[in-house]
C-alpha cells in the first residue's frame, strides 16, 4: 500500500519476514509452536534476517542515500538544541534476540549518539572561572 | 556516560536493537543538559553485505 501510495517520489521497498519475533505478551514457546506449521518447521534467527535484508537493500541504498540529521528541526521554545556532542561507533557486546545461537553468544553493536544541549551555559562557567583565576 | 552504556548492553537481553537504543536514549536524557538524542545501534553481522545496517532512534526531553 505504501508502494503505491508514494510512488514514483519515494519508492517502497518491504519484505514480510515471517517468524522472527514473538508478539507482545508471548514467548519463545508461541515462535516454537508456530513454526511447526511453516514448512522450514523453524523460525527465522535475526542475523540470518538482517543478513537478508542487507543484501536487499543493497541496491536501492547506493543510488539515494541521503543522511541528514533529523534533530535539527526540533525546537523547544527557548531551549538551544544546536550543540551537539558526538559518540562514534562505542562498541558494546550485547545479547540480542531469540534464537539459540543469539541467547548463547553476544553480539558486538556499535552505537553512535549525537547529544543535542545548550553548551553556551558551561562554556561562561569555564571563561568565568577562568577569568577570576587569571584576575588573583 | 559510555560507562554506563557498556555497562546497561552487557547487563541486557533484548529481542530488537531498538529496545537497547530506547534504553541508551533514557539514559542520555537523565543528564539535565541533554535536549535531544539521537541513538544509532547496529549490528555489525547486520552490515556484511552493506555499508551500513543500523536503526537511528530520536528522543527530546519533551516527548521522553
Amino acid at each position: 500500500m505504501a508502494a503505491l501510495e508514494f510512488a514514483p517520489r519515494i519508492s517502497v521497498n518491504a519484505v514480510a519476514p515471517g517468524l522472527i519475533l514473538p508478539p507482545a505478551g508471548r514467548d519463545l514457546d508461541y515462535l516454537e509452536r508456530l513454526s511447526r506449521s511453516v514448512p522450514l518447521q523453524r523460525f527465522a534467527a535475526r542475523r540470518t534476517w538482517f543478513k537478508l535484508l542487507s543484501s536487499c537493500f543493497r541496491a536501492t541504498s547506493s543510488q539515494d542515500r541521503s543522511s541528514t540529521s533529523t534533530v535539527e528541526h526540533i525546537s523547544t521554545p527557548g531551549v538551544h538544541v544546536s550543540d551537539r556532542l558526538f559518540i562514534r561507533d562505542l562498541l558494546v557486546r550485547c545479547h540480542v534476540g531469540l534464537s539459540d545461537e543469539e541467547l548463547r553468544e553476544r553480539q558486538d553493536v556499535l552505537i553512535s549518539l549525537v547529544l543535542y544541549l545548550d553548551l553556551a551555559q558551561a562554556a561562561a562557567a569555564i571563561a568565568s572561572r577562568t577569568r577570576s583565576t587569571t584576575a588573583t | 556516560m559510555k560507562k554506563r552504556i557498556l555497562a546497561l548492553a552487557e547487563a541486557s537481553r533484548v529481542h530488537l536493537v531498538e529496545t537497547l537504543a530506547t534504553r541508551v536514549a533514557e539514559i542520555c536524557l537523565e543528564q539535565p543538559r541533554v535536549q535531544c538524542v539521537e541513538v544509532t545501534g547496529g549490528e555489525t553481522d547486520g552490515a556484511a553485505l552493506c555499508s551500513e545496517c543500523s536503526v537511528t532512534i530520536v528522543r527530546a526531553r519533551n516527548s521522553a
